[in-house]
């Protein structure tokens, strides 16, 4: 069973503003296998949090939880003043379109589309009218680099290709919480340093709230907090 | 539906779900074939035919759409997953399908049925033919109105389950 060694205290039991992020009293269990028993801790609004552990510690299911792509098994999580346990699955992804940018650590992207269309996608779900849906593909795809795979086909790009069209996806929406899941696992040492300089800029100047899981010392180096889950789970 | 072929690319999120040109072909020439017989019949059989035939359209056609959307839902389980990781909801999945089934099916069915409709004239002879704008628009809308209820009853099924 994996704890995280790190947590805030408890302040409140009510929605605070200050808060991105309240998780209260969580249980998350696959089955007679455990992951989380009792977590309970809060993010800050705007803070740059990493979480750091070994392969099979759960870090992957609380990211999932965090963006209402899993559901807790007892307890409850608070995101931006939304409880996610009130909602249903379409209420879940309406608020995941307006509120998370999601780097997942597999491949989401859809691989008959092109960078373009991958990173327009959320947007088309938040039925943002077509003028500014170009002016904001293109300027994340901008920010992160990958412009001139505009028209390339997501599915015969590498590995570190993908991750980086993917992060622009996750910041096209201009969320206010970004969730990323092993960031720069699967990058070249090139774009790993753009990965890290976005991140560093981003959470200093748009005040976003990051929580990012990781291996890569210099993610840990660059937040703010890091929290550590303790072993594999069994 | 822009004009062209048949076989054009459908929209990025239509795309995800692998609705190809493809798709749109099967479902227009279903929709057309089962059309045109029921037309026909109208045409040589007089009103009792026409009822006849639009019940056999509506149920054809609406089987037949409820199974494609049931279908392209469950082989795009892990796409349609991916896509309401980003905010998709059912209905925006589900509206893409929706377009395409309807889009061309009705067109197929307008070809079909008129089709239909001259070939049950020269059969049955002008003496017995029953308006034929009647019998055509009768099997267009029966067929539009099965094609977007098949639609909407299988992927309503689909994402119950």
């Amino acid at each position: 069973m994996a704890q995280l060694a790190e947590l805030r205290p408890e302040r409140t039991t009510t929605t605070n503003d200050r808060f991105s992020v309240e998780v209260r009293h969580v249980a998350k269990s696959y089955g007679e296998r455990e992951v989380y028993t009792d977590l309970h801790f809060q993010l800050l609004r705007g803070t740059f949090v990493a979480l750091a552990g070994p392969i099979g510690s759960g870090k992957t299911t609380l990211i999932n939880m965090f963006a209402g792509i899993e559901r807790p098994t007892s307890g409850s999580i608070t995101v931006m003043g939304k409880d996610l346990g009130a909602m249903d699955d379409d209420e879940l992804a309406a608020f995941r379109a307006q509120t998370i940018g999601l780097v997942p650590q597999s491949q989401t992207l859809i691989p008959e589309l092109t960078t373009y269309e991958n990173v327009e996608l959320p947007l088309r779900f938040l039925k943002v009218d077509k003028d500014t849906r170009r002016k904001r593909t293109e300027a994340a795809m901008e920010k992160i680099g990958v412009r001139e795979d505009a028209k390339k086909t997501v599915g015969t790009m590498s590995v570190g290709e993908k991750q980086m069209v993917s992060f622009a996806r996750a910041l096209v929406n201009d969320p206010p919480i970004l969730l990323l899941d092993e960031p720069t696992e699967a990058l070249d040492p090139l774009m790993a340093e753009v990965v890290l300089g976005i991140l560093r800029g981003d959470n200093m100047t748009d005040g976003r709230t990051m929580f990012v899981t990781t291996h890569d010392k210099r993610i840990t180096d660059l937040a703010r907090r890091t929290l550590r889950v303790g072993k594999k789970i069994p | 539906m822009r004009a062209g072929t048949l076989t054009q690319r459908g929209g990025p999120i239509a795309r995800s779900l692998r609705i190809t040109g493809s798709t749109h072909l099967m479902v227009a020439t279903f929709s057309a074939a089962v059309a045109l017989n029921g037309a026909a019949a109208a045409q040589a059989l007089g009103v009792a035919g026409l009822v006849v035939a639009v019940a056999v359209v509506f149920a054809s056609l609406a089987v037949c759409s409820a199974a494609i959307s049931i279908d392209i839902l469950r082989r795009s389980g892990k796409t349609v997953s991916d896509l309401r990781s980003i905010g998709a909801t059912s209905s925006s999945i589900s509206s893409a399908i929706f377009g395409s089934v309807l889009a061309y099916g009705a067109l197929g069915s307008a070809v079909g049925a008129v089709v239909g409709a001259a070939l049950g004239s020269v059969l049955a002879g002008p003496g017995l033919a029953l308006s034929t704008v009647y019998g055509v628009v009768a099997v267009v809308v029966a067929s539009s109105a099965a094609l977007a209820i098949g639609t909407y009853t299988g992927g309503r099924a689909t994402w119950r389950s």
